[in-house]
């Protein structure tokens, strides 16, 4: 075998057997990955929703709602994604909303890069708890009607200003105090 | 064979002597389980990529050697990558694009091109768990380090109290590189015989 | 050992009879106006904490010469005029165990690792300021008011927020939130006009260094005289940005440094995160102080330009 033959045939032999390992081990995760995604995100809705047990996921205009509705089939809530951008990155947050009450029911930072200490304490309960129960017609004002956290003013205000903008949408979708 | 295994553990430790592959050890460092999760991440793509270039090191031609140690280690680390991903989420989420990168660490192509392509089996494997298992303890005490200061626990335990104060400047990049700095400055010490009086003017 | 000598212009030299002792001492002298400003307006707290951090510093420059098998040289003073200077740059109801940190890391790290005396490239006093500043954000930033003992913020952080300004006599005297000798300007200008008197330190640092501030504050449309008075700038310019060790030998470099950190100063407070910039400023212009150096050299006496 001339060396440039053989030079092609290794590497192309190496990278079949490469992608047939990757296409096998692809096949035995794959289906486990979906169901942590998926499970991931049901529990995050679980979370703003007091109450909820079950998920229905529509497309209205454009965004993803999650419907929570308990044993019974009774409507607990929406819950919908927002991203805000933080100081250091994106910030993903899952909010809890429900209509009928004009209230929202809780969220949950799903993922953000803030700086550990300060910004990062919008994780927190401390933080994140006093949107529970806030009226949707609020002004969403970090110092206003938002508390913050100390040595740190961009985070709360970029999930404040997040809330805010997306419950513009949502609210257009289901108005308060109507059904769901 | 013994002597290549602790050579990688402590002789030419990669992260404290030979000071390579570093981006993802001052990365991820900041708490214990991502030091130990990383570590063997690595050790497993270390000890499977050396493994195979061993065994294949009179077959691969020498000018196309590198595309092919590329392709091996990229092979591993993606499986790496795909079974975190299925089977440990929550860690999968912290390490994030880190697993991939261990493609682009040089300790593995360093130990592929360096040992694994000129040593026999057995050798190879005794050196990949050493320097492996090498770097894993090295970031694993980084990590310890700058858990306990930045968040005041130790493997997800509060261990230093609640009135504890965390040193925010563990968790951000310039703590790991201070961390780092003192451990590789403890580690001289150990070793090193002091110098006397050597000022000089 | 401990004699050691700088040199800063080109020969021939005249021996002044200076030692680095003597100036240490001289400048730990000056210090003391803004620390008794300090000590007034915080109380006997201000006085423990300047103490302690002091302590601090010239025992982990002890220590940390004795494990490196070094002579011990902690009575150059010079560990002593760290140690006074990060109090000075510290809140004053800081928690006494975070000084101790912040004059280890100062020394060991600021000065230390790099050789000792003469061979940091950066002000000591400052790194740990900084390094305190990015480890304990919060109790760095928890502010007393001398006026009624309550955590408030300082003239900067309500001119950074809600855009209020303070009365100047008030900043100018010191009876103000702050850090402990960043208060009282008018004990800051006292103390390094004796440093002037002295040859200690050279107008031109502090002098371009302020003047930078004022002009941009006049250009950029904000109050020069409140700008000049709050916050660290006077005692970064008067005492740190002069530090022999880490700005430029040169006159023309000097112009330069005072500049740079001026403009540097004005970026961080009027557009930067942080409400003050003084101290990443100076230490900003530590780093280009080499290179500063590197091209100001002064021409040799007798050089003529090649035509």
């Amino acid at each position: 075998m001339n060396q440039y033959t053989r030079m092609i045939v290794v590497l192309v032999a190496i990278s079949l057997a490469a992608g047939a390992l990757l296409a096998f081990s692809y096949e035995v995760t794959n289906p486990k990955i979906q169901e942590q995604a998926q499970q991931a995100l049901e529990q995050a809705v679980m979370k703003v929703i007091p109450g909820a047990e079950k998920m229905t996921t529509v497309e209205k205009e454009g965004m993803t709602l999650y419907i929570g509705t308990d044993n019974q089939g009774n409507k607990k809530g929406i819950a919908f994604k927002t991203t805000g951008s933080g100081f250091s990155g994106p910030i993903e947050i899952m909010v809890g909303y429900n209509p009928k009450e004009g209230k929202l029911t809780g969220i949950e930072i799903l993922s953000m890069s803030e700086t550990p200490g300060l910004g990062a304490r919008i994780k927190e309960p401390a933080f994140t708890d006093q949107f529970k129960g806030k009226s949707v017609k609020d002004d969403f004002i970090p110092k206003k009607d938002v508390k913050v956290i100390t040595g740190a003013t961009i985070s709360p205000a970029a999930v404040s200003k997040a809330i805010k903008s997306s419950l513009a949408t949502v609210t257009k979708i289901y108005p308060v105090g109507g059904d769901f | 064979m013994v002597k290549d295994f602790v050579n990688g553990l402590w002789g030419e430790n990669p992260i404290f002597r030979a000071v390579i592959g570093i981006c993802s050890a001052l990365a991820v460092t900041t708490a214990g389980q991502n030091g130990i999760a990383m570590g063997l991440a690595l050790t497993f793509v270390l000890t499977c990529s050396s493994i195979l270039v061993s065994i294949l090191k009179n077959i691969i031609p020498s000018k196309v050697r590198i595309p092919c140690y590329i392709i091996v280690i990229a092979t591993f680390t993606t499986i790496v990558d795909l079974f975190m991903k299925a089977y440990f989420p929550a860690l999968y989420q912290v390490m994030g694009i880190f697993i991939p990168l261990i493609v682009v660490n040089c300790i593995v192509l360093w130990r592929a091109e360096g040992f694994a392509s000129k040593m026999s089996l057995i050798r190879s494997i005794a050196d990949a768990l050493g320097m492996g298992l090498g770097y894993a303890w090295a970031i694993t005490l980084i990590s310890i380090v700058r858990e306990i200061l930045g968040s005041g626990t130790l493997f997800g335990i509060h261990i230093m109290g609640a009135n504890f104060t965390h040193w925010v400047i563990m968790l951000l990049p310039p703590g790991a590189f201070l961390v780092m700095g003192i451990l590789v400055g403890i580690m001289n010490m150990i070793t090193r015989k002091p110098v006397k009086n050597t000022h000089c003017h | 050992m401990g004699e050691y000598k700088f040199i800063t212009t080109s020969s021939p030299h005249i021996h002044s009879g200076e030692s680095v002792q003597r100036i240490m001492f001289n400048v730990a002298g000056a210090l003391m106006l803004p620390a008794a400003a300090g000590i007034y307006f915080f109380g006997l707290r201000a006085l423990v904490l300047i103490i302690i951090t002091t302590l601090a510093a010239v025992l982990t420059e002890a220590i940390f010469q004795k494990l490196r098998g070094k002579p011990i040289t902690v009575w150059d003073g010079s560990a002593v005029v760290t140690g006074i200077l990060l109090a000075l740059n510290l809140p004053p109801g800081l928690p006494l165990w975070m000084a101790v940190v912040g004059a280890a890391i100062a020394i060991s790290l600021g000065k230390q690792v790099y050789g000792g005396i003469g061979m940091n490239p950066f002000n000591p006093a400052l790194i740990g300021r900084v390094f305190l500043m990015i480890t304990f954000p919060v109790q760095m930033t928890t502010w007393i008011n001398p006026v009624d003992g309550t955590t408030g913020a300082t003239p900067l952080q309500i001119m950074k927020m809600q855009g209020v300004s303070t009365d100047y006599i008030k900043l100018f005297l010191g009876n103000i939130g702050g850090s402990l000798g960043e208060t009282s300007a008018f004990m800051i200008i006292l103390g390094g006009l004796y440093l002037l008197y002295k040859g200690y330190i050279e107008w031109r640092i502090p002098g371009f260094y302020l003047g930078t501030v004022a002009i941009l504050s006049v250009v950029l449309g904000r109050d020069p005289i409140f700008e000049l008075l709050s916050g660290g700038l006077m005692l970064g310019a008067f005492f740190m940005a002069t530090d022999m060790v880490t700005s430029p030998i040169s006159r023309l470099g000097k112009i330069i440094f005072g500049i740079g950190a001026g403009i540097f100063t004005v970026i961080i407070r009027f557009y930067g995160g942080y409400p003050e910039g003084v101290s990443f400023s100076i230490l900003l212009m530590n780093a280009f102080t080499p290179v500063i150096n590197r091209y100001t050299v002064p021409r040799i006496y007798g050089e003529v330009k090649v035509r």
